[in-house]
């Protein structure tokens, strides 16, 4: 029984991960995934940010759901999410001011990202408070690991080179030349800068949507043919009991 | 009214009313001990970008405030010198367009026509344009102004920009100006 609990609670915080992954799986808050994804730097803080927001509020909606009027959820949803998207927006601008410089008005839009009211609809305001954690930080880690994904491709590829402690200042400034170097005595440059552009993010989101599509395209193929090998065994095995009895 | 009515109206309203209470008390909380320290980097970043126009070698002198409604992008500005010679005027600007606000430093050098220095950003809140540095200041830099006036989609920006660059020379030329000291002959002309 307890082993079944801790299961079930497993499953509910990998499920964000992977098989209800928010970007790749449900195509869930597309616009700041290909705004915020230019460094892999700025994706880390989006994502932070995001799942601190996707936290506290379904913890606040799942311990007020069952005082929350049916008619007035969805604004009573929305303040919640603006409250804490405010919140965190002033506490980033006043510690971290190169990632709150670097993010921009997209800070302000996780308000209307649609995996918060989403999850704050259709788990938050239904569960318990301790899944509805489990759920925030699943989704939240799954979102997270998504846009790194997007943005280590297009830092890797468009400018060639993976800069760290730009936006993180606490951090020591390292550039790490990938495809682009250039000194006294070397110079190349093999990136392909329009992944660092609106369109690249574009072709980087669909190239990875193609990738997990052609993926799971070959387990089913492949779960295909086991059924229909194990159908086949079946036939197989009752003919011969047929024939024994003859 | 029905009472069972009139009582689900004010539970909808309370329920309401306590939400937006809660989150009003709760933001001013955060603002409390956040809002000094939002401050004092905002200040530094405007002392940051001043810096970077001209070099840290320099002297800056006093701010001063600018209250001129013909000249509403521009906000103060510090007059620079470099070993008791006028080298350029650091105006700081704001503006905002539908796309969000920019707050630059344009740097004016000190000569007759106030001819456009470097450009820094302060603060970009803009949405479409989160390469306006590098895109359109960067550019702009030392440059003529105008070159780039496009109007339409995600240049809105560097529309902006040259508005507040235009007005802050026009102030140079017009409010401040430039004064040539013939050494020899002791005249300012």
């Amino acid at each position: 029984m307890a082993k079944d609990k801790t299961n079930s609670k497993l499953a509910n915080f990998t499920k964000g991960l992977f098989k209800e992954n928010p970007l790749f799986v449900m195509v869930l808050g597309t616009c700041p995934a290909l705004a915020t994804t230019t460094s892999i730097e700025s994706a880390i803080g989006m994502g932070l940010l995001f799942t601190i927001v996707l936290i506290c509020s379904n913890v606040l909606i799942s311990l007020l759901r069952k005082l929350i009027p049916e008619e007035i959820k969805t604004p009573a949803f929305i303040v919640t999410i603006a409250t804490f998207v405010t919140i965190v927006k002033m506490m980033t601008q006043a510690f971290l001011p190169e990632l709150y410089n670097t993010l921009g008005v997209f800070i302000s839009l996780i308000v209307v990202n649609c995996i918060v009211l989403g999850r704050a609809e259709a788990y938050a305001s239904k569960n318990n408070v301790l899944d509805s954690l489990i759920d925030a930080i699943g989704m939240g880690l799954g979102y997270t690991l998504a846009i790194v994904s997007i943005a280590l491709v297009r830092e890797i590829l468009g400018s060639g080179m993976i800069t760290i402690g730009k936006v993180f200042t606490f951090i020591p400034l390292i550039e790490i030349p990938i495809l682009k170097y250039s000194s006294a005595t070397t110079n190349f440059d093999y990136s392909i800068p329009i992944l660092q552009q609106p369109a690249g993010a574009f072709i980087v989101f669909a190239l990875i949507l193609a990738l997990i599509a052609f993926i799971n395209n070959r387990k089913n193929e492949k779960k295909e043919t086991m059924r229909r090998m194990e159908k086949i065994a079946q036939m197989q095995k009752a003919n011969s009991n047929k024939q024994e009895v003859k | 009214m029905d009472k069972q009515k009139t009582l689900r109206y004010v539970k909808i309203s309370v329920t309401l009313g306590c939400f937006a209470a809660g989150s009003a008390l709760l933001i001013s909380l955060v603002n409390l001990f956040t809002a000094d320290i939002i401050y004092q980097n905002a200040n530094a970043a405007k002392l940051a970008a001043i810096k970077e126009i001209y070099g840290e070698n320099v002297t800056y002198a006093k701010e001063i405030i600018i209250e001129d409604a013909d000249f509403k992008y521009l906000d103060s500005y510090f007059s620079v010198t470099d070993q008791n010679n006028q080298i350029g005027t650091v105006f700081i600007t704001s503006g905002s367009n539908a796309y969000g606000n920019i707050n630059m430093a344009i740097g004016i050098n000190y000569d007759e026509s106030g001819t456009l220095g470097v450009m820094k950003l302060i603060e970009n809140g803009q949405s479409f344009a989160s390469t306006l540095q590098s895109n359109y200041v960067d550019k702009y830099n030392n440059g003529e102004i105008g070159i780039y006036d496009t109007s339409c989609g995600a240049t809105y920006g560097a529309t902006l920009i040259k508005d507040m660059a235009l007005q802050a020379q026009e102030y140079f030329v017009e409010k401040i100006g430039f004064m040539l000291v013939d050494l020899n002959e002791q005249e300012v002309r």
